[in-house]
């Protein structure tokens, strides 16, 4: 494999382990093992295909066409229509950055006792001061290296030998007998936290910053299989950790502070320590991803100048847009919000503004003026357009039940 | 050449390849008994706004002039583009172009007072 290549599957798995595992699909995939046991599996599954998908057209789509996502949706699709789809999509990044942020918090808060409110601050100065001097393959390849400790949940699950029949019958949707709103509230939650629209832009800005090209194809195919699918393999080991630990005592996961414990049984005196740091680190790399992301979304709406890999001075408006937005996102963990609470609700937003961007980007992966003879195929049009369209339609329900406190 | 689909919102380049904006509008001029003909591309706050709407074109001028932004808006003379591939790309200086002011402006106001920046 080229050294380009190899490079390409780096940035898969950066993506796929800060964009991810992160706060939203560990705190989504806990909560839905301690209070539904392996039923929620086929939501982690059908999101992360449809994820699959999505990452490998974003790449595709990139490397071919030479533009990133949402330069192209502005050019093709105009001004008026792209704007409104932005401002949602740059709020909704707005709050999963400030859960992001409160889960690096939290993981320090975790060991030293320090309390998310006074660690906010620093936190974000620390990861503007990343982006700020770092650089696109420093970012990703100490977040993807560090992050590989996020297999600790693999290990303690499988450790904990699950059932497999259970197991494979969690593959399959099924309802719950009790706590219906919950449910469906979870399992949008988690189709949100792994279909987030900020992934695409990461993957396909870093596309074009790493000026792939049409022999990238094959090694974008393999980082989405393998990247996407490494990062749903720690989901699926989070989940079932949280199953066979929390669920037999009847704790229902409300704080994240309860979660810390749950590698503890399996992993012994190592439990703590792996967890605090698989959530600081993962949290860290997804905030990282998300910040740039907004910058380059908000850069590439209106044709400024965008880059990680550039001198802050010669793009003031990106290098600014990131700043702020990290800026705002601390000061939204400073006003004391549950950060478990602000996750889920923002994973579950997400799922709703699904269809807003994923339709215009399914349009132009399927527009042979801007890839050619790649366009996509039919399975992989129909299992996007399925996942999400479920699951913005069971987002909008669930959504208000759990809102109104329904069970 | 469609110029709704191929030209309007398309990103713009300086001739140096720093990137100016994108359309933001399209100045057609009228000739008697002559088809209209493409005069300008036009970029700026200004221009984006009043395709949403007249009074967010006015709150943008009136920004502008506020933070000391001369020119809401910019044209730049059909006969000056050069290429036209997956960009368009201008015969302009982008530093010195008005259609900079505003990176101009976040950079002096903002970055360079950053002690990294």
């Amino acid at each position: 494999m080229k050294k380009k290549d190899l490079m390409n599957l780096t940035l898969g798995i950066i993506t796929s382990i800060g964009g991810f595992l992160e706060v939203g699909s560990m705190a989504t995939a806990a909560t839905a093992g301690a209070l539904f046991g392996y039923k929620l599996l086929w939501a982690i599954f059908f999101s992360t295909l449809g994820l699959i998908f999505l990452i490998e057209m974003s790449g595709r789509f990139a490397a071919v066409s030479k533009r990133a996502l949402a330069d192209a949706v502005r050019e093709r699709f105009g001004f008026v229509f792209t704007i409104v789809p932005r401002l949602l999509e740059v709020l909704v990044n707005l709050l999963v950055l400030a859960a992001e942020i409160g889960g690096v918090c939290l993981a320090i808060k975790l060991v030293t006792g320090w309390p998310i409110v006074a660690l906010a601050i620093p936190i974000a100065l620390l990861l503007w001061l990343v982006i700020w001097f770092g650089t696109l393959s420093w970012i990703e390849n100490s977040t993807a290296i560090l992050g590989l400790m996020t297999i600790a949940f693999v290990v303690a699950a499988w450790k904990l030998h699950p059932d497999p029949h259970e197991l494979l019958r969690g593959f399959v949707p099924s309802r719950p007998s009790e706590g219906a709103a919950k449910y469906w509230f979870l399992a949008v939650s988690i189709a949100g936290s792994t279909i987030s629209p900020y992934m695409f832009h990461f993957y396909s800005s870093g596309a074009v910053e790493e000026k792939w090209d049409e022999e990238s194809l094959t090694s974008n195919r393999l980082t989405a299989i393998g990247g996407m699918g490494f990062g749903c393999l720690m989901s699926i080991g989070v989940l079932i950790v949280s199953a066979r630990v929390f669920l037999p005592l009847h704790i229902q996961v409300d704080s994240y502070e309860q979660l810390a414990v749950v590698l503890s049984p399996v992993l012994g005196r190592w439990g703590f320590p792996l967890f605090a740091g698989s959530l600081g680190v993962c949290c860290f790399g997804a905030a990282a991803e998300l910040a740039l992301s907004t910058g380059y979304l908000i850069a590439q709406t209106f044709g400024w100048n965008w880059g990680e890999d550039r001198r802050p001075l010669e793009e003031a408006r990106f290098s600014a847009t990131y700043s702020i937005v990290i800026v705002l996102a601390a000061v939204i963990m400073t006003t004391g919000l549950d950060p478990l609470k602000l996750t889920l609700f923002s994973m579950a937003l997400t799922a709703v503004i699904l269809p807003a961007v994923i339709v215009p980007f399914l349009l132009l992966v399927n527009d042979e003026h801007y890839v050619g003879k790649h366009v996509s195929g039919w399975i992989g049009n129909t299992v996007v357009v399925i996942v999400v369209l479920v699951a913005s339609v069971i987002a909008l329900v669930a959504i208000p039940l759990e809102l109104a406190g329904g069970s | 050449m469609k110029l709704v689909r191929d030209v309007l919102d398309k990103q713009i380049r300086g001739r140096d390849g720093e990137k100016l904006g994108k359309v933001d509008g399209i100045i057609l001029e009228l000739r008697e008994g002559e088809p209209p003909r493409v005069a300008y591309l036009e970029l700026g706050s200004a221009t984006m706004a009043r395709r949403i709407s007249r009074r967010l074109e006015r709150w943008a001028i009136v920004l502008n002039r506020k933070l000391g932004v001369r020119r809401p808006r910019y044209r730049i003379a059909f006969d000056r583009v050069l290429a036209y591939e997956v960009d368009v790309k201008v015969d302009i200086d982008t530093r010195t172009s008005p259609a900079f002011a505003w990176e101009r402006w976040f950079r002096d106001h903002i970055i360079r007072r950053i002690p990294p920046g």
